[in-house]
């Protein structure tokens, strides 16, 4: 009996020192990979067809549409249709994710048109990941047949934001100041396009001088400076009306106004006495708040999208510089200590960066840095560039080049950009005129 | 004896199940978590953006005129032109405006230069697209962080280390044969760049791989975050994308080793791109 019961000890211990032995061996092997490529996502969108002729010819309008905003983005590639092995078609009722290996795409876009009883068209799209064989998303949206174009951005939106894990941008607008005429006797109008220059129209008429244009990051309103009795002047103009008036009756100039982010408020500069400061006014009550106290130039202000904190640009050591305080004008602190100046600080609505202009060795930057001053990149540059706008995804900015034109190098031409906060992909908006100012839109609703 | 007969035998065959079940790695199922469907979203788009107005209107907001695609200048007199204050001034008054410009953010682009720092940028470095990690965030004058990592750059051309041939059944991988799957899965990944705290975002993804090196399974460690972080999710998206890639399939591994790698977990994080 004893032996038996030191038999199973002994076979117990084995047991465990084997089981100790064994784990080792089923162990999973870890690999850490810290790099990796930074090409755009090779993507197919073969057309959308529909059960009508008339929803074909929409349906290739809307991938035209769906392949320029997800290749302007600079994160996607869209693939030739000419490689394409499976059609379009059959692609919509089953994707043979074996023939979409085949050229390479690592996801793919199908979509179907169909009429609706009551006469709309109803757009349905799936995303498919290809290595996966799986769908990603699957949307379908009911609309009136000229609304195609919006749809499509929509869809781009629904696309980059299911692979980027980021909201999109492509579904806004911008609003710039169009300008015409010569050098010394320009016409500035405020004029407004989708994100992409499409669906362009003017807002006002070019008898004011209009500059600096803002979006509300809630309301269809535009904040901007206009000239009033020989002093500039901050206006609110609503878009769905078209009316414009003029904010609050201060004693001096009022300049570079930007909304808050919940929109209910305005914060702008205030010029008296050769002294400029920043102050904010509620648009609803109207009350007026003085925020900096300070007796150099105090400007440019931009709130943190969470209303805590503003970015601003001051003069007070003596060098233009940017410097963050809290919303109520405390713990003033300097964010910027390169050479040059820096101007014009703007809070990404992500919260993680401010972009501003910075002058260096007679040279324009676009530049992003983080709110505690870390990680300064200087992203693009010309003669003169300004402006900076963010997408309202943070993701992208926009702004204006201007470059020297005519014989002499005596007139100036100047356009508007975007480009990847990474400081690639730079690309030229169209626009009817020269343009400058740009104001990027929230996401429409 | 006979008894004792029995508990030997029970006793001898529990011992074979447990080194079994610990032992051989594919008896040991873990639970998968399979996505649950996708279904299609259904929404009501309107033609006009709506707003969620404030303050009340006087009037009710006419709809937004039929828009035309950019047109040339002279065309702009059709477009909606909205009233102006007769009080404010005309864009003659050029005094006024450079007064003005004064108090602008604007900046003077005839500036002295700054001699205190120079500039190095081609052309060529500006329009060449984004290839290596040092490049992913573009700086125009910081040259030397460009040129310290891409020191640190481990030679993707590099020829892959030796399998090991002689190495025994269930031997380590060795640090070279580690390399080359992670110099591997490097050309396979996309980085999602760019991204918000992109550069703090590790993902592990679990692979299980076949004798022939090719992937049998791959899933995400960490599903409760992948199902409710849609930045995590996009980040995991792309790492597993890249182990299912073809251009990773087989993986470079030692076929000899096939104990040592049957499970692996890679960790997916851009942090040395930064």
């Amino acid at each position: 009996m004893m032996r038996i019961k030191n038999t199973v000890w002994a076979l117990l211990v084995a047991v465990f020192l084997l089981a100790g032995f064994a784990a080792p061996a089923q162990a999973d092997l870890k690999i850490d990979v810290t790099r990796g490529q930074v090409n755009p996502m090779p993507i197919a969108v073969p057309d959308f067809s529909g059960t009508a002729g008339a929803d074909n010819e929409l349906g290739r309008n809307m991938v035209d549409v769906i392949s320029s905003d997800l290749n302007r983005s600079g994160l996607f590639r869209t693939l030739d249709p000419q490689s394409f092995i499976q059609d379009a078609k059959s692609a919509q009722k089953s994707p043979n994710f074996g023939e979409w290996r085949a050229i390479n795409a690592q996801a793919l876009v199908t979509g179907i048109l169909s009429k609706t009883t009551d006469g709309r068209t109803r757009v349905e799209f799936r995303l498919w990941d290809v290595a996966a064989e799986e769908q990603m998303i699957g949307m379908a949206y009911m609309t009136t047949p000229a609304n195609w174009r919006r749809i499509a951005h929509i869809i781009s939106d629904a696309i980059y934001k299911r692979i980027t894990g980021e909201e999109g941008y492509f579904d806004s607008r911008l609003v710039y100041v169009s300008e015409t005429g010569a050098t010394t006797a320009r016409v500035k109008r405020l004029a407004i396009m989708d994100q992409d220059g499409q669906n362009h129209r003017f807002l006002t008429n070019g008898k004011d001088i209009v500059l600096t244009p803002r979006f509300s990051p809630t309301m269809q309103q535009i904040t901007y400076m206009a000239y009033y009795n020989k002093k500039p002047r901050v206006y609110i103009y609503d878009i769905d009306t078209g009316r414009q008036k003029v904010l609050g009756d201060f004693p001096g100039m009022t300049f570079a106004p930007r909304f808050s982010p919940d929109g209910n408020k305005v914060i702008m500069s205030l010029s008296k006495n050769g002294n400029s400061d920043i102050y904010t006014m509620d648009l609803h009550s109207h009350a007026v708040a003085q925020v900096t106290h300070d007796n150099s130039i105090n400007t440019s202000p931009s709130y943190a999208p969470d209303g805590k904190h503003i970015a601003f640009e001051s003069d007070r050591s003596g060098s233009q510089q940017i410097y963050v305080m809290d919303a109520d004008g405390s713990d003033v602190h300097r964010i910027t200590f390169g050479d040059g100046k820096y101007a014009g600080p703007v809070w990404s609505p992500r919260g993680d960066l401010i972009a501003f202009t910075r002058i260096y060795q007679g040279q324009f930057y676009i530049g992003v840095l983080h709110p505690d001053g870390s990680g300064e990149r200087l992203i693009t540059q010309a003669y003169h560039v300004e402006g900076p706008t963010w997408a309202p995804n943070g993701r992208v900015l926009s702004y204006f080049k201007e470059v020297s034109t005519g014989f002499n190098k005596t007139g100036r031409s100047a356009q508007l950009y975007t480009i990847d906060l990474t400081g690639f992909n730079e690309t030229k908006v169209p626009t009817p005129l020269d343009a400058s100012d740009p104001a990027w839109s929230p996401l429409n609703k | 004896m006979r008894r004792s007969s029995i508990i030997l035998s029970t006793v001898f065959h529990a011992t074979m199940v447990v080194i079994a079940t610990l032992g051989l790695p594919f008896l040991a199922k873990r639970a998968f978590i399979i996505p649950p469907p996708i279904v299609i979203d259904y929404i009501e788009v309107s033609k006009v953006t709506e707003t969620n107005k404030v303050a009340p209107q006087p009037q009710p907001a006419p709809p937004r005129p039929e828009e035309k695609p950019p047109a040339a200048a002279k065309n702009t007199a059709n477009n909606a032109v909205v009233p102006v204050p007769k009080e404010m001034l005309k864009p003659e008054d050029k005094k006024e405006i450079k007064k003005a410009a004064k108090a602008e953010p604007a900046i003077d682009p005839n500036a002295p230069p700054d001699k205190t720092r120079k500039i190095k940028k081609t052309e060529a470095e500006k329009k060449e697209p984004p290839k290596d990690f040092s490049s992913v965030l573009k700086n125009l004058i910081d040259p030397k962080d460009k040129l310290s990592s891409k020191a640190d750059k481990p030679d993707a051309k590099a020829p892959p280390p030796a399998l090991g041939q002689n190495a025994p059944l269930g031997a380590k991988m060795t640090m070279s044969e580690e390399d080359a799957l992670r110099t591997q899965l490097e050309k396979c990944w996309n980085v999602p760049f760019g991204a918000k705290d992109v550069e703090n975002m590790a993902v592990d993804i679990f692979m299980v791989i076949n004798p022939d090196r090719t992937l049998r399974e791959a899933r995400v460690v960490d599903q409760t975050r992948y199902n409710a972080d849609n930045f995590y999710r996009a980040a995991a998206d792309s790492a597993l994308r890249a182990v299912r890639s073809p251009l990773c399939s087989p993986f470079n591994l030692p076929p000899d080793k096939y104990d040592t790698w049957n499970r692996i977990t890679v960790t997916f994080n851009p942090k040395d791109m930064f």
